[in-house]
């Protein structure tokens, strides 16, 4: 009974974490730097779906999509005035590394200098949940597991049938060849950014909606979405799912046998793990230059 | 054309004659404030005024200027009055020790009230000592600050006293094991060391501990685990925010357990995170403070002026005031040493939060009471009710 509590538990963490694994692991696959800024974008996007459904007292979809808007317009910010200028120099992944936590401090900084640092909630109601094998979740729960499964059979779909997907797909590949075959790059670096921080968007109100939110919030899901995409294998979105949901149930299995404040060194020591022993990740396969060199 | 060099040169000069003049009239400044300030007494005040923790902080703040205003319309320390230098700490024990040096060495305080938070003031207290300035924090508990030296000075009484008390009410409604959450931090963990203590004292058995780090948010995993162990009661440490979500994740779990907390369980964000029916009839021990009693005149003007409630925070910061300005009075000259012997000498001083007094120390033993939360407000423990 207990265990299946601690799975499902491990479930809705690891739903979260997927979806920043997924977000981080987009970009790091196509355009081939670790960006934080989903971090971020993470915070911005639940900040601004409170403002609209709290403060301003809009219908929750409504407020969800202005949110996801405003939450892709940052992005398309972002990158047009620091990755793009960065890019333009030959700046390389450690700079674009940098960049990116200058943004995620920038950013969470300038929340804090609007929102202060108090724990804000949405304040819906609550309720005992639902039993599953002895087990409870509420309702916020199941819609949080389900949207993060639904939005990676939907990026799953787009990234293998649309054109764009395939054009994205082909950039990973190679940058400058899809560009002879026509591919408009800069567009579409932009569109898997707006992608990313739609991912990244939706985990950061889903847990608003689920616990608090916070300007501080984005640090621990960046730390959990790296590792769960490490863990799965980095640039690779199905990877960073399953690395995202294992993370989550290790994470809640294992203090069932340790004390708790070991939850934190669980996570880690399986990142280091997987770093000394299988730095690709479960699904790591060889890049390219590695093939060839 | 005119030579560059040249040109240069002259820019240099008239820079540097700018600059001249600027610090001329900023010295000059700063000699005519200093001079004018002579005539005040400048105590430092180091608060929580932003982060997780500035409610109990702008509380604070409230006290302890509504007993300034009292003070200095009573025409202030022997006709000098006070002006308050306020810091504010964030909640950070770094921030803390920044802001007490800020005090000591620039605006060059004897005396500072404050810091708020156990964590903030375990980290200053020592620097304290090292700088010799009379540190006297109005609400931080932990047992740290007991023997952190001569200059520290403690108005609320000890996390034991409060420990004592939790315990003899976890005993009297027939709680015999116990699972205990706490929040990783100063605070709790020396209310935690007490907690054994007494609980051992008083034959309840901890059946499960958990902790967690203070910015964490999911305690699920924790509250499965003493959902299934045999405990027939929760005791919970931490602060608003992480409390709030313990007791939201309690209320999903559907752990339905007799709840115990601490002091700072009473606060009006924590019933809006964790929702009004979970927190309904949760235990927990604060300091004396009781607006019906010796403290309606205080509560009165509080609300007057704020629009607000005041709460224990707000009455230990204007106890904290009016006792500073009384040794500072009663002291000889406004030098540490002096305040702080005549401090020490303070005996029974009646203030809202009870008698003061101080054991050498400089610590106080002051009554405590037991709250409850009925239909969303936070009132006195009755017994049979």
């Amino acid at each position: 009974m207990a265990t299946t509590q601690l799975l499902i538990n491990g479930l809705i963490t690891g739903a979260i974490y997927a979806l920043m694994a997924s977000s981080f692991s987009l970009i790091y696959n196509i355009i081939k730097f670790m960006d934080l800024s989903p971090g971020a974008l993470f915070v911005v996007s639940s900040f601004s779906a409170y403002v609209f459904n709290i403060l301003f007292g809009l219908n929750f979809f409504i407020s969800l999509i202005l949110a996801l808007v405003i939450v892709s317009i940052v992005a398309i910010g972002i990158n047009k005035l620091v990755y793009k200028s960065l890019r333009n120099k030959n700046a390389n992944n450690s700079i674009l590394l940098l960049a990116s936590f200058g943004v995620f401090l920038f950013i969470t900084g300038f929340i804090l200098l609007i929102f202060g640092a108090e724990v804000r909630t949405f304040g819906l109601p609550i309720t005992k949940g639902y039993e599953i094998f002895g087990a409870i979740i509420t309702k916020t729960q199941i819609v949080l597991i389900i949207t993060s499964l639904v939005l990676f059979l939907f990026l799953q779909f787009f990234m293998k049938t649309t054109k764009l997907g395939k054009a994205m797909r082909a950039l990973a590949d190679d940058r400058q060849v899809a560009s002879t075959l026509g591919i408009k790059v800069e567009k579409t670096i932009t569109i898997t950014f707006i992608i990313s921080a739609l991912l990244a968007g939706i985990a950061g109100i889903l847990v608003a909606l689920e616990q608090s939110l916070d300007h501080a919030m984005g640090f621990s899901v960046i730390l959990r979405g790296l590792t769960a995409s490490v863990v799965g294998g980095i640039g690779n979105v199905f990877a960073a799912l399953v690395g995202g949901f294992l993370i989550g149930i290790i994470e809640n299995l294992g203090i069932w046998f340790l004390p708790s404040s070991y939850k934190d060194a669980i996570v880690f020591i399986i990142l280091i793990l997987f770093l000394l022993f299988r730095p690709k990740g479960i699904f790591g396969t060889k890049t390219r230059e590695e093939v060839s060199g | 054309m005119a030579n560059p060099k040249k040109s240069n040169k002259n820019f240099r000069y008239i820079a540097i004659g700018i600059f001249a003049v600027l610090a001329i009239i900023l010295i000059s400044l700063f000699i005519f404030i200093s001079q004018k300030k002579l005539n005040e007494i400048k105590i430092g005040v180091i608060f929580p005024l932003s982060g997780t923790q500035a409610i109990g902080g702008l509380a604070g703040k409230n006290g302890v200027f509504l007993a300034l205003e009292e003070i200095n319309s009573k025409g202030g320390i022997k006709g000098k009055p006070i002006n308050l230098v306020l810091e504010d700490s964030q909640g950070e024990a770094k921030t803390a020790v920044t802001t007490f040096t800020k005090l000591v060495l620039v605006d060059e305080v004897s005396v500072i009230i404050g810091p708020f938070l156990s964590t903030e003031a375990a980290a200053v207290s020592p620097l304290a000592e090292k700088y010799k300035v009379v540190l006297f924090s109005p609400t931080a508990t932990t047992s740290v600050l007991n023997t952190a030296g001569d200059y520290v000075f403690k108005l609320r009484e000890g996390n034991d006293i409060h420990m004592q008390k939790i315990t003899e009410i976890m005993y009297d409604s027939n709680t015999k094991n116990i699972a205990v959450i706490y929040n990783n931090n100063e605070y709790c963990v020396d209310i935690l060391n007490y907690f054994d203590e007494y609980s051992k004292k008083k034959g309840i058995k901890i059946v499960q501990k958990e902790s967690y780090e203070q910015k964490d948010t999911d305690f699920r995993s924790q509250l499965t685990k003493i959902k299934s162990s045999k405990s027939d009661g929760i005791f919970s440490c931490g602060y608003y925010q992480d409390l709030g979500l313990v007791f939201k994740q309690i209320g999903e779990l559907g752990l339905k357990k007799k709840a115990f907390s601490v002091t700072t369980f009473e606060n009006k964000a924590l019933i809006d995170i964790a929702g009004k029916n979970i927190v309904e009839g949760v235990v927990y021990t604060t300091s004396y403070f009781d607006c019906n009693k010796e403290a309606k005149d205080f509560c009165e003007k509080y609300k007057a002026k704020y629009g607000s409630e005041p709460d224990y925070r707000a009455a230990l910061t204007y106890d904290a005031l009016y006792i500073v300005s009384k040794a500072i009075s009663d002291s000889k000259d406004l030098s540490p040493e002096s305040i702080q012997k005549s401090l020490l000498k303070i005996q029974n001083y009646q203030g809202l939060t009870g008698l003061t007094s101080f054991d050498e120390e400089g610590n106080t033993k002051k009554e405590v009471l037991a709250k409850t939360v009925k239909d969303g407000k936070f009132v006195v423990l009755t017994l049979n009710g």
